[in-house]
């Protein structure tokens, strides 16, 4: 049994296909990567797991049980936890309130005030905002509000985890602590993850398994190295340039033009 | 500021103190002030209370209820239909609360739906159906007539001292729960969905539940109010209990404390009403004039409401007092 799976996933947006027909599963224990052009659907498609966006078709199984009418709050409480791309601290509650909050609700929430703490402070480390962890939200840089998003979505303690960009905008050295990061996230505590990304090095370092989105419909599905020698991937997403420098395939330029 | 925030601090032991110190005046303040000084003392704790209500749902939730003043009119009917079916006053004060959390669950349910100004619109609209159903309703409530409540027995020096005395119990539980509100999950819960609703709903936070639970319990603290202000009043009519500058009123005073503080809206009450009291008296033609300026300035300089400005300048106070003793 897959610990989530998609059966004909369909959002539309008036008369827009936001996604149609996806079908996709993520195994236990995996890095899943989802990639694809910009307003291919991958945000839309982490909005329907995470229930912030109603499907108009298909259904979603997590551990074997529809969670295709559920609300958010339901989901979350099921064990999926998620970041958002736009950063959403909550600005009037501190670095460690904001932390705290996601031991509080979750599945595995705790009640008393020590392991609520406990908790926050340990996810705290582990992302490196501790020593911020009495300021608020704004007065963190980009990188530690992302971190931040991930130290609140860790403290749910979740099966499941949706990053949706969390690497945008940072510079190289940021990208290689949150890849070591996801990794331990993955490895260490044994968290299922799906990662939304458009830096490749990151897809291709952490990520088991990379379904391809185009135009709300999947593309591609396999391991990265599969994915990448696509020819239909290169032409949507990659782009010849890519090619080119990652992968030596000089040669299919010609046939390109 | 919260069981986060680690250890009691020295400002909040102060708090707690000067808290402390004023609730023993107010409760000695009957029997050594003159009765206008009691009626108006007795407004200050109403207007406290709204303010307080206004508080849960905006300052901690973020939903701004502009209407609210439909639970304080619900609170003066309920109190004064239930005292003309026969209720003894306590009783009619527990339907009056019955009645707020029927009609925030009821109404809450759509309303809250909304955000931004389309949910303080609706709630103005709210406020003015009301008004018109009980004008319309006639009957039992007097309808545009209004509606008069049984007198009291008891002798105006000891209805009013005991009016006073359920104003402030009801200005101090709507102020105790905002402070229990500070440490507690439904607290946060509130503060995380006023920040971002969206990031609350993944935290596993169900928005719909807590939201509504905070309008109904924003909406008891008004009802109440309202149905000690009824008795107060012993006549009731629908333009003055559905009265929306009761809450405007309250929303400023909120604003001008400081929304999402424990004590803010306190400070906010009292300083509006006494200002009224003490200086309209003398510019009865201007007074609105005046009271809409002073708006403008406190949210133009003082945007963070007088409790933060007051805390700012006592610790650079106590910064300087300190720095003087080492010297």
């Amino acid at each position: 049994m897959f610990l989530l799976e998609g059966k004909s996933v369909s959002i539309n947006f008036g008369g827009v296909k936001a996604l149609s027909n996806v079908d996709f599963h993520v195994n236990q224990g995996e890095v899943l990567g989802l990639i694809g052009p910009n307003g291919a659907g991958k945000t839309t498609l982490l909005n329907a797991i995470s229930g912030l966006c109603p499907r108009s078709a298909g259904s979603l199984h997590f551990k074997g049980m529809d969670i295709s009418r559920l609300r958010p709050h339901q989901i979350a409480r099921l064990g999926i936890a998620r970041t958002f791309q736009v950063v959403k601290p909550f600005e009037r509650l501190t670095v460690l309130e904001n932390v705290a909050l996601g031991a509080m609700f979750s599945s595995r929430s705790v009640v008393s005030k020590a392991e609520i703490l406990h908790r926050a402070e340990e996810a705290s480390k582990s992302v490196g905002i501790h020593e911020k962890a009495l300021l608020y939200p704004r007065q963190l840089t980009l990188s530690e509000r992302q971190r931040l998003e991930l130290a609140r979505a860790m403290t749910m303690k979740p099966d499941l985890l949706l990053l949706d960009e969390v690497m945008a905008g940072l510079n190289h050295s940021e990208i290689d602590k949150t890849i070591a990061l996801i990794r331990y996230i993955n490895a260490a505590l044994g968290v299922t993850i799906i990662v939304v990304e458009h830096v490749m090095k990151a897809i291709m370092n952490v990520c088991h398994r990379v379904v391809v989105l185009q135009f709300g419909k999947k593309i591609a599905d396999g391991s990265p190295q599969e994915v990448v020698d696509t020819p239909e991937v290169i032409q949507a997403y990659l782009g010849q340039k890519f090619a080119e420098k990652h992968l030596g395939r000089t040669s299919e330029r010609t046939t390109g033009q | 500021m919260s069981f986060l925030a680690r250890g009691a601090s020295a400002g909040a032991k102060r708090t707690l103190l000067t808290g402390s110190l004023v609730l023993l005046l107010l409760i000695a303040a009957p029997f050594a002030v003159s009765n206008y000084w009691l009626r108006v003392l007795t407004n200050i704790l109403m207007f406290a209370t709204i303010a307080q209500g206004l508080n849960i749902i905006v300052g901690y939730t973020g939903y701004h209820a502009f209407g609210n003043s439909v639970f304080f009119g619900l609170g003066a009917y309920a109190t004064g239909v239930g005292m003309a079916l026969g209720l003894p006053f306590v009783l009619a004060l527990v339907l009056a609360v019955v009645v707020a959390v029927i009609a925030a669950v009821v109404f809450g349910w759509p309303v809250l739906r909304l955000s931004g100004h389309y949910f303080a619109i609706a709630t103005v609209a709210l406020n003015m159906a009301m008004l018109e159903i009980i004008i319309n309703v006639g009957g039992i409530t007097g309808g545009a007539a209004g509606l008069a409540l049984p007198l009291s027995p008891l002798g105006p020096d000891t209805l009013y001292k005991i009016i006073y005395f359920l104003m402030l119990t009801v200005m101090v539980g709507a102020t105790g729960f905002i402070l229990w509100l500070d440490g507690t999950r439904f607290g946060y819960a509130l503060r995380a969905l006023r920040d971002s609703e969206a990031g609350a709903e993944v935290m596993g936070i169900n928005t719909t539940a807590v939201k509504i639970t905070a309008w109904a319990l924003s909406g008891s603290f008004t009802a109440l109010a309202g149905g000690i202000w009824a008795y107060w009043f012993t006549f009731i009519e629908p333009g003055s209990a559905f009265d929306i500058n009761v809450s405007i009123k309250g929303y400023v005073m909120m604003l001008m404390g400081g929304m999402g503080t424990v004590f803010g809206p306190l400070i906010g009450a009292a300083f509006l009403e006494l200002l009224a009291t003490l200086v309209w008296g003398k510019f009865l033609k201007i007074h609105l004039l005046i009271l809409g300026l002073l708006i403008v300035l406190v949210v133009t300089f003082m945007p963070r409401g007088l409790l933060y400005y007051l805390k700012s300048w006592a610790a650079v106070r106590g910064r300087r007092d300190s720095t003087d003793v080492s010297a």
